[in-house]
């Protein structure tokens, strides 16, 4: 008989990283499935959401498989998805992307994702920003006219942009908002808000992703937008894009998140508040990816400012908080209704 | 948390052949042996004293006769010398052990437990020595046992001391002249307590690892230090109680102690009685290992933070009250997806993910700023990071590096 020194703890928690991962991997897989079959029904072409995704799961494979292979590290495939979630980003990717997008698109997309995006900062659990993020912005600004939607079609989105200029909801349609049915073209994944949901209240509950960030999150858009036009406007804000989409995948993402309770909770804040402004004053329909994308960048700094984890701490990021949103509802509202000269208004939408 | 072992046996193990008592401690090595080889000594027979800041006095547990001096491991790789005695297996006691004469006053109390070196019976972790010099104003026994919730004690099995421990912790209050109160388990009856009047705190093991902690800092209404004698606090365990017990009434040092031996390398686990010094290989010989084991390691005390041995080659002393022998766990660490479980669960409020961060990047100042001393060493960051890395080793080599 051998005696080992170990040192303690000598026994571990039941949450195991590869839970973790699974359980996101798997979820993002559901969304995927589900998607098709709500695009099939709509009348629209399902099958290419699989196609698509096989072939970004494929090409993702093949990044890392090489980068490996160059690297000199050689991996199993187990380990490939256990330890380096090797469907996440593929899947991301695809859901993130509209369903018209030509394949090239995707597959530069996914490699711009895992090889800038992951593998350049040292693989999963190294990475700045969201990989899957970056590879998505690239091809939504490189291939503009090829993610363009298609002439005669008014998505929600667009229909929301213009509507928010007015701060008027009128003709807009609440049923539509919901997108169950597969009508909003901008992300596959958005298909189905009642699905995400669903999946937050159950990743929360099995504790895969961090509902303290989430819920300050969607809370956050609600509470600025209701200030800034109540209940109805924040309502759609919040149902329409990749706001939920966002809150179960983006912004909870553990590598790119703070680490702290205090620093979670003003990360999530100030996501929120980019994505309204982005979305209000900015030029872009859609204003989740850039505002996950600033906030991983100020995630670091973030992550040095906090010293205890204490309740004093608490309480001031959740005062942040409050004030964040009062005060930037009010003023997105005096913007939005003409009560600041619009010179000034010009220049913060430059700055955003 | 996994699955919760039952310990539902007690075995008496008070009549070994030998018994080693460490004549040294982690923090002095030197002694001043009072008896020679061949001596015959009695049970509570004052047999060494061990120098340090103040002397420790070393009884014989049995009687019977000197054997010599041997080298055991006593801490986590720290060998020190041991004097072995051979039983005779009859107990017979030391005319010198009676108990207090006359009244019992505070200050008749104080010098009798420090008379039978009670005063050095202070555990590794959040535990405090007995400091009768300075002002205490709280002082709690923590009658919860050690290792809940992975490991749960039938409390028959305990209630033969019941009634000790409530004399000691009526002694220790009016020894201490402070406020006193039992820490119990929520899920127990405390009427045993409650019926003499004494306060008890109720917390819920559940929060593992973190209850002691949330219990003192909710009823003296403030943030901990590191020592709690600085907050005026004396926080003592159960077997100290029973061992003050002793010592005012019979006069008895503390010879006898109880320990659970428990692991999944073992036939089966069980609670024991057992005289000081008894040799740990006896017992898990008497446990038996599961045949064809071929690893094992071997620790002591808390579950979450307690102390590996090189081996079952050492003697049982009343500060262990838990020996685990396990198989050791598989699974080597993943990258750390800097999920924050870890700074959540820390009880006394630091960031141990940032300390590693700090820590890898060799950023003293950080370090320092992070508070990384008030880390109590709880290991509960290790334990909950799902990455399976060894957090708490981390927040150790910062807290070396800043030293
Ligand atoms: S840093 Fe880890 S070991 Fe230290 S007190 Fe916090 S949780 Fe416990
Ligand atoms: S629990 Fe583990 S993986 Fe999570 S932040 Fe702490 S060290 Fe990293």
């Amino acid at each position: 008989m051998k005696y080992l020194k170990l040192k303690s703890p000598f026994k571990l928690g039941t949450l195991k990283y590869k839970h973790i991962t699974q359980s996101i991997q798997l979820s993002l897989l559901i969304v995927l499935i589900a998607s098709f079959f709500i695009y099939n029904r709509a009348g629209y072409q399902g099958v290419n959401i699989l196609l698509n995704a096989i072939i970004a799961i494929v090409v993702s494979f093949i990044v890392e498989v090489l980068f490996a292979v160059t690297a000199k590290k050689f991996t199993t495939i187990k380990d490939l998805y256990f330890k380096e979630n090797l469907l996440m980003i593929p899947l991301l990717t695809v859901l993130l992307l509209p369903l018209h997008t030509p394949i090239f698109v995707i597959i530069i997309a996914t490699i711009v994702g895992v090889w800038i995006g992951k593998l350049v900062f040292g693989g999963y659990g190294f990475s700045i920003f969201n990989p899957a993020i970056v590879g998505v912005l690239f091809a939504n600004l490189s291939f503009k006219s090829q993610l363009a939607m298609p002439d005669g079609i008014i998505y929600p989105l667009q229909r929301l942009k213009d509507a928010t200029a007015n701060l008027s909801i009128a003709g807009l349609n609440p049923h539509h908002l919901l997108l169950v049915d597969g009508g909003y073209g901008m992300a596959i994944g958005t298909a189905s808000v009642g699905l995400l949901i669903l999946l937050i209240v159950v990743l929360s509950i099995i504790r895969a992703i961090d509902w303290r960030i989430s819920l300050t999150y969607l809370v956050t858009v609600f509470g600025i937008t209701f200030v800034m036009g109540k209940f109805f406007f924040a309502q759609e804000q919040i149902l329409t894009g990749l706001v939920i989409f966002g809150a179960l995948f983006l912004v909870t993402d553990d590598v790119t998140s703070p680490t702290s309770r205090e620093t979670k909770i003003v990360y999530a804040v100030i996501v929120g508040l980019l994505t309204v402004m982005i979305r209000t004053i900015g030029s872009n329909l859609e204003g989740v990816l850039f505002a996950v994308l600033l906030g991983n960048l100020i995630t670091p700094f973030l992550n040095r400012t906090v010293k205890r984890s204490n309740l004093i701490s608490l309480a001031k990021a959740l005062v942040f908080a409050v004030i964040v949103i009062v005060a930037a509802g009010a003023a997105l509202n005096a913007i939005l209704e003409g009560r600041i000269p619009s010179e000034l208004t010009t220049i913060m939408g430059v700055m955003i | 948390m996994g699955k919760v072992i039952n310990i539902k046996e007690s075995r008496d193990f008070l009549n070994p052949d030998k018994v080693y008592i460490p004549l040294a401690s982690v923090n002095s090595k030197y002694y001043d042996l009072l008896v020679y080889e061949g001596d015959e000594v009695k049970l509570g027979e004052k047999v060494a004293e061990r120098f340090g800041e103040v002397k420790t006095p070393i009884f014989s547990s049995v009687s019977g006769e000197v054997i010599g001096v041997e080298e055991l491991e006593y801490h986590s790789g720290i060998v020190v010398d041991h004097l072995v005695i051979k039983n005779d297996k009859k107990d017979t006691i030391h005319e010198d052990i009676k108990p207090i004469e006359g009244e019992l006053t505070a200050r008749n109390i104080q010098r009798k437990i420090e008379e039978l070196g009670i005063k050095g019976l202070a555990q590794r972790g959040l535990y405090t020595r007995f400091e009768f010099s300075k002002t205490v104003d709280h002082l709690f026994v923590n009658a919860v046992y050690q290792n809940e919730p992975f490991v749960k004690v039938d409390p028959e099995l305990l209630s033969s001391y019941q009634n000790e421990i409530v004399e000691g912790v009526k002694l220790l209050a009016k020894a201490s002249l402070a406020e006193v109160s039992v820490l119990v388990n929520k899920n127990e009856d405390d009427s045993i307590y409650v019926n003499e009047g004494i306060k008890t705190i109720k917390v819920n093991p559940k929060r593992i690892g973190v209850w002691h902690i949330c219990a003192i800092s909710k009823a003296v209404g403030k943030e901990l230090s590191h020592d709690l004698l600085d907050d005026r606090i004396m926080f003592v365990s159960s077997d100290t109680a029973r061992a003050v017990y002793n010592a005012v009434t019979k006069g008895m040092p503390v010879v006898e102690t109880d320990v659970l031996v428990v692991g999944d390398a073992l036939n089966s686990n069980s609670h024991y009685n057992i005289k000081i010094g008894t040799h740990v290989e006896e017992l898990v010989q008497d446990l038996g290992v599961i045949e064809d084991t071929e690893e094992v390691s071997v620790y002591i005390g808390s579950i979450l933070s307690g102390r590996t041995m090189q081996s079952t080659n050492f003697a049982c002393t009343e500060f262990i009250n838990f020996i685990g022998v396990d198989t050791p766990m598989k699974g080597e660490p993943q990258v750390c997806t800097k999920c924050g479980r870890c700074n959540d669960i820390c009880p006394v409020d630091i960031l141990p993910q940032n300390v590693m961060d700090a820590e890898l990047r060799m950023l003293d100042n950080r370090i320092f700023e992070l508070d990384v001393n008030k880390c109590i060493e709880c290991g509960l960051c290790s334990y909950v990071c799902p990455s399976e890395i060894n957090v708490l080793e981390w927040v150790r080599r910062a807290k070396r590096r800043i030293k």
